[in-house]
């Protein structure tokens, strides 16, 4: 009956079939296990397969005779070297080190603690209060002065009065002796008599 | 594993004896050339000693040592990529089992070669590590870095083309 059912594609066959294959001949099939070759594969081509899936096997049994090579001993030996050192101790010992550890640390800050005062190198920044004498203290300001000025007819100034021509262009300096021959020309007198410069001598024209 | 990772020398020795000379195989059957392939095992087996750590517990030793000697060995053909195109692909010899086999069984195995010619790198890697070196499914999937499925169907179609070759080598056995 099972030989004229239609088999399946083998490549959808459980993996059950292919550790069957592996392991067991077909005559040493159970009942169940031939109906589920079957569906598969037919008898010889089971036992065909079985013997191409085990012939190839290479035995390599020989292998537990060999000598370990000594460069593999050389690695170990030198890895165990280069392996930080570690010591297994118990928690009391862990917790008795870590208070005596620190009872030391705290006695050393007490002795420094009752140590005479030494001289400390060190930078900061201080802010210092100085009595400064107000006399010597000199305030510039701004200063407003207020004038009443006259005004008169152009055609009175006249430029032939002009003694003395300043040119802005030149960098040299007026001296204020100089300014007598420049004639104020809204007052007709000199620069020199100005109140503004009789009272502060740091106005330069 | 756990164990070497501990630093137990003697837990590497069993790792040692139990996966070298399978490495080896692997290593020979991508780079084909033996002596290539025994160094690059042992330092593969030099940075296990080092670096056990890098193994995570849980994953199978088998899938993780494969994979790393794989890699390794992806490297060395990338690197030297024009010298391996030149060279003919061929299964290495198991050197153990070399003097026990029968003629019968060396003709089956020189038709297996030529026939491994024509194989992809997946039914290559494949054929090597099922039906070779005996890993699992799992580990196979794992090591060629595919799913378990396609592993599955790679089995069945390399099956069904070494299958004639054995039929027969069965027929002249008996």
């Amino acid at each position: 009956m099972l030989k004229n059912t239609v088999m399946k594609n083998i490549d959808n066959c459980p993996n059950e079939i292919l550790e069957l294959l592996q392991t067991t001949s077909f005559s040493q099939l159970n009942q169940h296990e031939k109906e589920m070759v079957l569906m598969y594969l037919n008898e010889d081509e089971y036992e065909n397969f079985r013997i191409s899936l085990n012939v190839f096997k290479l035995d390599f049994k020989d292998e537990e005779e060999e000598e370990i090579p000594a460069i593999f001993h050389q690695t170990f030996e030198s890895k165990k070297e280069n392996k930080p050192y570690f010591i297994k101790i118990q928690a009391w010992q862990l917790a008795a080190s870590l208070i005596l550890i620190g009872g030391l640390w705290m006695w050393t800050l007490k002795i420094k603690g009752n140590q005479e005062p030494v001289a400390i190198n060190s930078k900061d920044t201080i802010y210092l209060t100085a009595n400064a004498n107000p006399e010597s203290i000199k305030v510039y300001d701004t200063i407003f002065i207020k004038k009443t000025i006259i005004s008169e007819k152009k055609s009175a100034i006249t430029k032939k009065d002009t003694a003395l021509k300043y040119d802005k262009k030149s960098n040299e300096e007026i001296q204020i002796d100089q300014l007598n021959a420049i004639r104020n020309k809204r007052k007709y007198k000199g620069i020199k008599g100005d109140s503004l410069l009789k009272n502060f001598e740091f106005v330069r024209i | 594993m756990i164990l070497l990772q501990n630093g137990s020398e003697p837990a590497f020795n069993i790792l040692y004896k139990k996966y070298r000379k399978k490495l080896v195989h692997f290593a020979q059957s991508l780079l084909h050339n033996k002596e290539q392939s025994e160094d690059l095992v042992q330092d593969v087996f030099i940075k296990l000693i080092q670096n056990p750590q890098l193994f995570k517990s849980g994953n199978s030793f088998a899938s993780w040592v494969f994979t790393i000697v794989k890699n390794n060995c992806l490297n060395v053909i990338r690197n030297d990529k024009k010298r391996y195109e030149l060279r003919s692909l061929h299964l290495p010899n198991n050197p153990s089992t070399e003097t026990h086999q029968t003629n019968d069984y060396k003709q089956l195995r020189s038709k297996i070669n030529t026939l491994y010619q024509t194989f992809n790198d997946k039914e290559k890697l494949v054929f090597v590590l099922r039906f070779e070196l005996d890993l699992s499914l799992k580990e196979t999937a794992e090591i060629a870095n595919i799913p378990e499925g396609s592993v599955k169907s790679c089995i069945f179609y390399l099956l069904k083309k070494l299958a004639p070759h054995v039929k027969e080598y069965r027929h002249e056995k008996h």
